[in-house]
């Protein structure tokens, strides 16, 4: 078992992240817990408000503060604690061992600079190098995110671009620093699904390159079945089930997977009817005695209006947070 | 089929730019020409920048077309009389994709859905009842008359925003994009819903959409945009299962579901 030996590169431990508010306190990411070994891609799957993109800020201690806070719970980067490092040593992490894609192109970058300006930056942020070496590592990396023209596309401001393109300059940002790890927050929402394609293709197409580890952020389960090796689904700030992306899709555990995946629709045969889980996600301020899903579960029972249910293990890797596998 | 469309647009054209400038040579809409048939959904559909948002604003007589006309139940809307124009107004309604931005947050829903009737000089005594009815007809509770927007969560909102439309009976719901904004478990509540209201109340929908699983379920009829033009049109079911365009045929591809396993089979 020479495998287990060697630490994941990222773990996250009963994570908990709360929001301060007027109206009190949130428990936003209530101890999420999921894990990603070098290489892999885990896709982080919830609806909005399921605590994914608070949880995937927290690791690299970007979460909204003083609204929020971490309360609980180890990240641990190759076994680093993150959560015990001081804002000076996180700074080595940022963009350096762990980068961060986010949703919208065009608010990550500055409309004011070219993308080559925004590339260098990074570049020499992360790297001691001339400034023509520091030019032609830009280009260079314009390439290698399949930019054409990169030579005189340096020199582009981000406007000039299509959607597409831009995240291709976001990715190549977050590349600048040599990662080990890349989070990436819903990078394919804002784009249309052809562009979708060829952009989860080029991080494919990197991440066998250089062996990065992905979280992938997404409530779309195409894209989770284009791109995800494995899958953490989160609902109401917990990680209610663990597991690789076939075994998902074979036979999912939780109901609420279950459920989500039977409203997905399939463009190749129209349904007459499509299936919907009923109700809503619960507030993060309300406090909830058993399993946060049981007001929409169709197999809730009273054990679990009243106990939250234990996280079991299905698998070597595989968990689910259900009563009914417990035995 | 029914032969006479209740909304049609005949060679539209659209074209943006200074008036203090010689115009560019591109047009967002060139030359389209759709007609909407009773009961009827017809999608629309395309990626950004394809036109098909500024050909629904111009059916929803919102923007004026650089050439071209919209005809509704046969009239010229360019030439309508004032009486035309209500019976036009009232009789197409619209739902945005972001409730949030679409519904006055200072009003409450009872006025909020409450708006069209008045405008349209529904009498005051029926306004009430007819408000209740449409709360009851999108799946709301009754006591929600009295909320405001924001105590609602975007499904609900969804909601609220499709009863103001159906509260004046319409011929035409004009669809713009309205599940976007949804999170994937309220999607198919809103959908199964729009399907629902179809059904009974006799309406024809003008689905605007980039999203072919939306369409997939929700449209009879299907019109790809691209670059400002229709390229392929047909029933639903045939451009779905034998798409001939090259166009179309990416835009299926790219949104076929892959299941994991299936991708295990195709690359052993």
């Amino acid at each position: 078992m020479a495998m287990l030996a060697e630490p994941p590169l990222l773990e996250v431990r009963d994570l908990q992240t709360h929001v301060f508010t007027k109206r009190g306190v949130g428990k936003a990411v209530a101890g999420a817990s999921f894990s990603l070994r070098a290489g892999e891609t885990l896709g982080l799957v919830g609806e909005s408000g399921s605590g994914k993109s608070l949880a995937c800020f927290s690791v690299l201690g970007l979460n909204p503060k003083p609204a929020s806070r971490i309360v609980g719970g180890q990240i641990l980067f190759k076994g680093d604690d993150l959560v015990k490092k001081s804002e000076r040593e996180l700074r080595a992490y940022r963009g350096g061992r762990i980068a961060l894609v986010l949703q919208d192109p065009m608010t990550a970058l500055n409309p004011v600079f070219t993308v080559g300006n925004q590339i260098r930056e990074a570049v020499r942020l992360h790297q001691k190098l001339s400034r023509w070496a520091q030019h032609r590592q830009t280009v260079n990396l314009l390439e290698r995110v399949h930019i054409q023209n990169a030579d005189t596309d340096v020199f582009a401001y981000p406007h000039q671009f299509s959607g597409g393109m831009r995240q291709r300059v976001v990715s190549a940002i977050a590349l600048a620093g040599k990662p080990e790890l890349l989070i990436a927050d819903e990078p394919t929402t804002a784009l249309d699904v052809t562009v979708q394609a060829a952009y989860l293709s080029l991080l494919k197409e990197i991440q066998a390159a250089e062996g990065l580890g992905i979280v992938f952020v997404t409530h779309d389960f195409a894209v989770v079945a284009r791109i995800c090796d494995r899958v953490a689904v989160m609902y109401a700030g917990k990680v209610v089930e663990s597991t690789s992306t076939v075994e998902l899709f074979r036979a999912p555990k939780h109901p609420y997977t279950e459920a989500l995946l039977k409203s997905v629709i399939d463009v190749s045969h129209r349904p007459s009817r499509l299936y919907s889980i009923d109700g809503n996600p619960p507030s993060i301020f309300s406090a909830t005695k058993g399993c946060s899903f049981a007001p929409r579960c169709i197999h809730a029972n009273a054990k679990c209006h009243n106990e939250a249910p234990p996280t079991v293990s299905t698998g070597p890797r595989n968990s689910v947070s259900c009563w009914r596998y417990v035995s | 089929m029914n032969d006479v469309p209740i909304l049609a647009a005949d060679r539209l054209r659209k074209q943006y730019g200074r008036h203090d400038r010689e115009r560019s040579n591109v047009f967002a809409v060139d030359d389209v020409s759709v007609s909407l048939f009773p009961k009827e959904t017809l999608a629309l559909v395309g990626e950004s920048g394809s036109g098909k948002t500024t050909t629904a604003r111009m059916l929803l007589w919102l923007l004026r077309p650089t050439s071209g006309s919209i005809n509704f139940e046969g009239i010229d809307l360019a030439n309508a009389t004032r009486t035309q124009m209500r019976r036009y107004r009232s009789s197409v309604q619209a739902v945005f994709q972001d409730p949030s931005s679409s519904l006055n947050p200072r009003m409450r829903i009872r006025d909020i859905i409450a708006e069209p009737l008045a405008v349209n000089g529904c009498p005051r005594k029926d306004i009430e009842s007819r408000v209740r009815e449409a709360i009851k007809d999108v799946g709301l509770d009754a006591d929600a008359i009295d909320s405001f927007p924001h105590e609602f969560s975007g499904g609900q909102r969804q909601r609220i925003a499709i009863a103001r439309a159906v509260v004046m009976r319409p011929r035409v719901i004009v669809l713009d994009e309205p599940v976007s904004a949804l999170d994937v478990s309220i999607r198919a509540q809103i959908m199964n819903l729009l399907q629902d209201l179809q059904g009974f109340l006799e309406v024809s929908y003008l689905l605007i959409s980039h999203d072919l699983a939306t369409v997939r379920f929700l449209a009879t009829r299907l019109a790809v945009m691209h670059q400002g033009r229709i390229v392929e049109e047909g029933d639903s079911e045939t451009v779905f299962n034998h798409p001939r365009h090259d166009y179309t045929q990416a835009l299926i591809a790219a949104a076929r579901f892959v299941r994991p396993n299936d991708r295990a089979l195709q690359s052993s």
